[in-house]
């Protein structure tokens, strides 16, 4: 995949990377810890929006891993996403988020090289709520925290 | 209300020096940093949970994830000790990957969430499920709105008590 355009400091330029398709998957990791809430009101524990918010950092997007990047190496997704430590994951796709007026881009980083980033068109670091309810409607569990909703 | 004696002050940070001028190394007393001891009920309550936050390993959230920072936890503990009211359940605290902290309660039929992204820059939002009115504002230094929010899920606490 073509790798991202840095700016003059090496930052990721929030970008909408044409090789990402409609139909691919994005992993979005949730900590079964420190992402779950309790919610009187649903009366369950549930994943926070918290978790679906991007970085507050200039140029800041929310980190996702790009499935058919993972799949392509020969990687079991399921298994990537949970190590080195187990966390839960969900799913949604970059079509999605791009109905969304979202884009979706490529940064590989050393820890990740299938790291993608999920980022606002008109605020990179923003999500608005229509933006967040949309990726939290769509969404799907991947590797499922049990006894906890979306 | 300060308490630079107090020990058990949340957010204490020590940091031990080491000097290396001979054959022996000493390690002189840890600096302390001690912060003003927060005294409502929810930040006694959320002591630990905060210690937790700040605490948390690099990558925490299975990508690159940070502490929350100090500085996003005691601004956060701040505003809960302004905005405090007696009877109302301490909230959850939720980090961010990027050294943030989200306050946030789900009762009552509220929503309530209060991202600390920086001290003096918070978004609040909440979502009322009885009216379907939701609200968001961005805040730096004046949480009056919040108090406002805090006290109707006060008061819907009382309804839900007498009308069970």
């Amino acid at each position: 995949m073509k790798p991202p355009i840095l700016d003059e400091n090496g930052i990721v330029e929030p970008h909408d990377h044409s090789e990402i398709f409609a139909d691919d998957t994005l992993i979005r990791r949730i900590d079964p810890v420190q992402h779950i809430v309790d919610d009187e009101n649903r009366n369950c524990r549930r994943v926070s929006t918290k978790a679906f918010k991007p970085s507050s950092a200039t140029k800041g997007g929310m980190s996702v891993d790009i499935k058919k990047l993972i799949d392509d190496a020969g990687i079991d997704a399921t298994e990537y996403v949970t190590t080195p430590k187990f966390v839960g994951s969900v799913a949604f796709s970059a079509g999605v988020a791009r109905q969304a007026d979202m884009m979706v881009g490529f940064h590989p980083i050393d820890e990740n090289p299938y790291h993608g980033e999920v980022w606002g068109s008109s605020r990179p670091n923003r999500f608005s709520g229509t933006q967040q309810n949309a990726l939290l409607s769509a969404c799907k569990w991947f590797v499922e925290i049990p006894d906890t909703e979306i | 209300m300060r308490s630079s004696a107090n020990l058990n002050s949340a957010f204490q940070k020590t940091r031990s020096i080491s000097a290396y001028g001979g054959p022996e190394t000493t390690r002189f007393p840890a600096h302390r940093a001690v912060v003003n001891s927060h005294s409502s009920e929810w930040c006694r309550n959320l002591e630990a949970r905060f210690n937790e936050l700040t605490s948390l390993p690099r990558g925490w959230d299975g990508y690159v994830g940070r502490p929350v920072s100090f500085t996003c936890a005691e601004f956060a503990a701040k505003l809960l000790e302004r905005i405090f009211i007696d009877g109302v359940a301490e909230p959850s605290l939720v980090p961010g990957g990027d050294g943030t902290l989200q306050i946030e309660w789900h009762k009552n039929q509220f929503d309530i969430e209060i991202d600390v992204l920086a001290a003096n820059n918070v978004i609040a939002s909440r979502y009322d499920h009885i009216t379907g009115r939701e609200d968001l504002i961005e805040m730096q230094n004046d949480f009056a709105l919040i108090v406002e929010w805090v006290e109707e899920l006060m008061e819907r606490e009382h309804l839900e008590t007498a009308n069970p």
